[in-house]
């Protein structure tokens, strides 16, 4: 039966009929009440500045989610702490995260939204390069700086830079400046490339071909779909006389190149080389032990052991906070492996941007460029919020530099380090300069 | 008593109104929703072409993001590069799809049911693949970007870098599609797409030329679908090859069958519910694909004909009753 809503079905329901006055009287000690516990509760000062907004968004779908998930861990528990230590300049900050599907329309409608809609002032992470290039109009029209979270593309920072962008981690070429010397001299001089067929593959045996033949090596470049299951057709076109098989894939692909090497005894012939990108967030005992004695270009150790020394206390805080033990699996969940040489750009990101609010006194988006022009020239000195040791910025091209390492997996499957490359090494002439733009 | 859809005076005032709403609303609403609304706008254009080749004419085609694509490409690539202007940009983000769709059309439409939904997947994957691969024309997966150059028709003028500028800009293009792709279905040219859709064999005894209908409805669909393409870049300043995977076909799939194949309308209100929806529940969770999925999964099942066709049916069923 229909209950029909008249005076005497309310007095029913609440035993007393409301009155005007009791309605506006309790209204208002209602709306008082929440006032006042609303403002005991807030943690900063009443009266202090709006929160600093930052935007956020990681591959937490689709593909490369093991990096997703990290990235936005991290950044979530560097703004926390950063929160419980005070804020910046005494204002909270605010994270918005969100999706980016690993679509670049998407991602730019991501960013669109933060920054319209949640007002974000600025926005960091994906490793997706096509999301961060998508996003670079839009960061250019809006002014909003956005922080690179593991984007490998090196032109990004070279000739086509833009002001607003922003990147604190290593690319392709860094990586193939840091990691080709040492094994051009202790490896071999004759290399073979077998990379997926995709910028990222014809990127790194580009940078590393150019320097081996350069240094008077020989190479050979196999290109090979990305999501290829069966690599013998591939493997069995590499030269016989090849020295190093450096290879470049992502997901199973990754997995399934070194198990194929194995398979068909050409580890025993040549040394197997890569870049750690390939295997991050998977555990070495899931690659398996075809892994054993091949060599990894790491841009930070994933064992604490293989930590320099000097970074250990830092590197054990940064641990414990983000919930990793010593050998880089997520504490209470053996089964996830950190994504450890990429993460940490989220973690040094909020500090980042902390100095330079504080030294610019920044105060909203109108200032971002005086914000960029901080970023840029800072020199960050290891410690709490830079675990990873010295990190040089430069002003032409908004490029971040540390020290790089290459490691050797062991028979137990550890990834140790034989060498450290210290950023020096890595640094190029920079290809553009965006100081005469910003 | 015939419906507003008979009556050219009710869909006037109608059509007159609704972009009147949308001239004004600019001025009462933030700039996130001209963007998104641009986007929408997008979108539909993008559904009601492929309604056409879909709902009309029966084709189930997944090339559409081919058509897409290329008009993504053409723009950008020739501002970027050649520095050309909008206006020729746009025209021949129509006509260069137009020519892939003749082409593509040409060895689709002579197949039917899977076969045709297979091919032109297949002709999606590879120019996805050249999309991603032929880095310098493309910029692979990374893409291109570029600045606009305003829209200039006489003394007129749009900057299509400023927010309701491109608004304004997309909207007007969108509904003139959208009166162009009417005149188009209600049109003796129309009845024959309908009459193929409805019975092939029957079109075909009436002495119709089948294929070459369809293929004139599938030239249509992608050079419409090249200048949603277009606009999408000419609104992110972007292109990539994402844009040709043949998955972007499906956003039209979903578009159109919750709202309602063979109707234009459909197309238009099944954009607007999904893309609110998921722009909606962004804001609370990140797996908005599978409230999507599920908002499709139940429409299948419980209005399959979408919800203008589920509400023409329910007037219809009222009329007879009556």
């Amino acid at each position: 039966m229909e209950l029909k809503r008249t005076k005497s079905t309310e007095k029913g329901i609440l035993k007393k009929e409301i009155s005007r006055r009791d309605f506006i009287k309790t209204t208002a000690m209602g709306a008082a009440g929440l006032g006042i516990g609303s403002w005991l509760t807030v943690p900063f000062t009443y009266g202090a500045e709006p929160p600093i907004r930052i935007g956020m968004f990681n591959e937490y779908s689709v593909f490369a989610t093991e990096y997703g998930y990290w990235m936005g861990k991290v950044a979530k528990t560097a703004v926390a702490k950063m929160n419980a230590e005070g804020g910046i300049a005494g204002r909270k900050i605010e994270l918005f995260d969100y999706d980016t599907k690993c679509d670049p329309k998407w991602a730019a409608s991501m960013f669109r939204k933060m920054v319209l809609e949640d007002k974000v002032d600025m926005v960091m992470g994906s490793i997706h390069s096509g999301v961060q290039k998508a996003c670079f109009p839009l960061a250019e029209e809006y002014k909003v700086p956005l922080f690179s979270g593991g984007a490998m593309t090196y032109e990004f920072t070279g000739k086509d830079a833009i002001p607003y962008y922003i990147r604190n981690h290593s690319h392709a070429r860094s990586q193939a400046l840091a990691g080709w010397k040492w094994a051009f001299d202790n490896l071999g001089k004759k290399w073979t490339f077998l990379n997926a067929d995709y910028a990222w593959g014809h990127s790194l045996a580009r940078e590393f071909g150019t320097l081996i033949k350069a240094a008077g090596g020989k190479t050979q470049d196999i290109f090979a779909p990305p999501a290829t299951a069966d690599f013998i057709p591939y493997l069995q076109k590499v030269d016989p006389d090849t020295e190093v098989l450096f290879t470049a894939f992502l997901g199973t692909a990754a997995l399934g190149v070194l198990r194929q090497t194995v398979e068909i005894g050409l580890h025993k012939r040549l040394q197997r080389y890569t870049v750690i990108c390939c295997t991050e967030g998977i555990g070495q005992e899931v690659v398996g032990k075809e892994s054993i004695g091949a060599y990894y270009i790491e841009y930070h150790p994933r064992h604490l052991d293989q930590v320099p020394k000097e970074l250990h206390p830092y590197e054990m805080a940064y641990r414990k906070a983000c919930g990793v033990d010593e050998n880089g699996k997520e504490i209470g969940n053996p089964k996830v492996t950190i994504a450890g040489s990429h993460m940490y750009s989220m973690w040094i990101y909020p500090y980042q941007i902390k100095l330079a609010i504080e030294q610019t006194g920044w105060k909203n988006r109108n200032n971002n460029a005086d914000m960029i022009r901080a970023i840029r020239s800072q020199k960050l000195k290891a410690g709490p919020w830079c675990p990873i040791g010295d990190l040089v910025m430069r002003e032409q091209d908004h490029q971040g530099f540390s020290d790089f390492y290459i490691s050797k997996v062991e028979p137990d499957l550890k990834l140790k380090v034989i060498e450290r490359v210290p950023k020096e090494k890595v640094m190029y002439p920079p290809e553009t300069d965006l100081t005469k733009k910003i | 008593m015939s419906s507003w859809k008979e009556k050219p005076f009710g869909f006037t005032l109608i059509f007159g109104l609704v972009i009147l709403g949308l001239v004004i609303l600019p001025f009462f609403t933030e700039l996130y929703y001209q963007t998104f609304l641009t986007e929408l706008f997008v979108w539909i254009l993008f559904a009601i072409s492929f309604d056409l080749i879909f709902g009309y004419t029966g084709l189930l085609s997944f090339g559409q993001a081919l058509f897409f694509g290329i008009g993504g490409y053409t723009i950008t690539i020739l501002t970027r590069k050649y520095g050309l202007g909008t206006e020729p940009g746009l025209l021949l983000c129509i006509l260069i799809p137009m020519v892939f769709a003749w082409f593509v059309g040409y060895f689709s439409v002579k197949l039917t049911g899977i076969h045709f939904v297979i091919i032109t997947i297949i002709f999606a994957i590879i120019a996805n693949i050249i999309g991603d691969t032929w880095t310098s024309l493309t910029g692979g997966k990374d893409g291109l970007t570029f600045s606009p150059r305003p829209f200039r028709l006489g003394f007129f003028q749009i900057n299509l870098m400023d927010i309701k500028g491109n608004y304004y800009f997309v909207l007007a293009v969108v509904a003139l599609c959208y009166l162009i792709l009417r005149r188009i279905v209600q049109s003796p040219l129309g009845k024959i797409f309908v009459s193929i859709r409805e019975n092939e064999e029957r079109a075909r005894l009436i002495g119709y030329h089948v294929q070459r209908y369809k293929l004139i409805a599938f030239i249509i669909a992608g050079g419409l679908s090249g200048l949603a393409g277009g606009l999408y870049s000419l609104t992110l300043k972007y292109a990539g090859a994402g844009y040709l995977h043949w998955s972007v076909s499906g956003h039209a799939v979903v578009y159109t069958i919750v709202g309602g194949m063979g109707t234009l309308i459909g197309p238009v209100v099944g954009t607007g519910i999904i893309l609110s929806l998921e722009h909606y529940l962004v804001n609370f969770l990140q797996a908005t694909d599978l409230v999507v999925g599920i908002v499709l999964v139940v429409m299948v099942l419980l209005a399959p004909k979408g919800i203008v066709g589920l509400i023409q049916s329910r007037r219809k069923k009222g009329k007879a009753s009556a």
